[in-house]
């Protein structure tokens, strides 16, 4: 009777082990909330400031961290590093500074009510 | 003259990954890394690494090697390379970016983000939740809102695939 409560204790015991070394070897990308670089702000900041902004506008739909670190002053400093602005004008809509084919730099209009302005960009020559 | 080269050649560091295995590897490639280049000018030459994983550095290790030759002659060579080392599922990419970044190596740092940046452009936020296994944090509410007034903007222009 002793004998058969130790061995379901140390049963217990050792799943409780296998557990916690499964989660620090393999899931230790993967096992929280935020998934990947949860503790990496950095890294996803570098990936989101490299997308093209009408999809970075979009990746604040992934989750509130996202979309806080979209709104950063570091993230914007990170565009301005790579010669991208985008200045908030309201809920909806945004100004953007991109290199057009040309290679001129132009303010793009990027707006996500798309009813209004039909997704239709006013692009102005800001200097060449 | 000759002799000190040699002799500086042939300095060897040691590194040892979170999953306790050792890598012997040439100072000069090691030193690719910021990281471990500070800590070689402090003298040391074995180098834990316990945010790296064996899988991770292997490839990390390839990656330093081929770029420590480069010159001008290999440049197609180490471009194929390049693409052949990115060209892998997005969980080895996360894997990679956090080594990379534990060793501060910016070159290979900017062209992981680049791909992986590449590769999400035009998922949808469903699809690079689950890339990144990101639980959505939004209310069934909020996220509604937000769909509704983006829900015209981006129709039908997504890619679901996950790879």
């Amino acid at each position: 009777m002793m004998h058969q409560r130790f061995t379901r204790i140390l049963r217990i015991l050792s799943s409780l082990v296998g557990s916690t070394i499964s989660t620090s070897t393999k899931d230790h990308l993967t096992s929280k909330n935020y998934g990947a670089f949860e503790c990496l702000p950095d890294c996803i900041i570098n990936i989101l400031s490299r997308l093209p902004i009408d999809c970075t506008l979009k990746c604040r739909r992934v989750c509130r961290l996202w979309k806080a670190l979209i709104s950063s002053h570091y993230f914007a400093t990170l565009l301005h590093d790579r010669e991208k602005f985008f200045i908030q004008y309201d809920e909806l809509d945004f100004f953007v500074l991109e290199e057009n084919d040309s290679k001129q730099k132009v303010f793009k209009k990027v707006s996500l009510k798309p009813e209004l302005t039909m997704r239709k960009y006013h692009p102005r020559l800001l200097h060449s | 003259m000759a002799s000190t080269t040699e002799t500086k050649q042939k300095k060897m560091l040691i590194l040892k990954s979170a999953d306790n295995d050792e890598f012997e590897i040439e100072e000069s490639v090691g030193v690719q890394s910021e990281t471990i280049k500070n800590l070689v000018e402090d003298g040391f030459t074995f180098v834990p690494l316990p945010n790296v994983y064996t899988k991770a550095l292997i490839k990390i290790i390839d990656y330093l090697k081929k770029h420590a030759n480069k010159t001008d002659s290999n440049d197609e060579e180490i471009k194929t390379f390049d693409k052949d080392f990115v060209n892998t599922t997005f969980d080895d990419l996360f894997e990679l970016v956090s080594a990379a970044n534990y060793l501060h190596i910016s070159c290979l740092m900017n062209m992981l983000c680049q791909t992986i940046a590449d590769r999400i452009k035009d998922k949808s936020p469903e699809a690079v939740r689950k890339i990144f296994h990101i639980n959505c944090d939004y209310t069934p509410e909020e996220e509604a809102k937000i769909r509704k007034a983006n829900a015209q903007a981006f129709e039908g222009q997504f890619d679901e695939s996950l790879d």
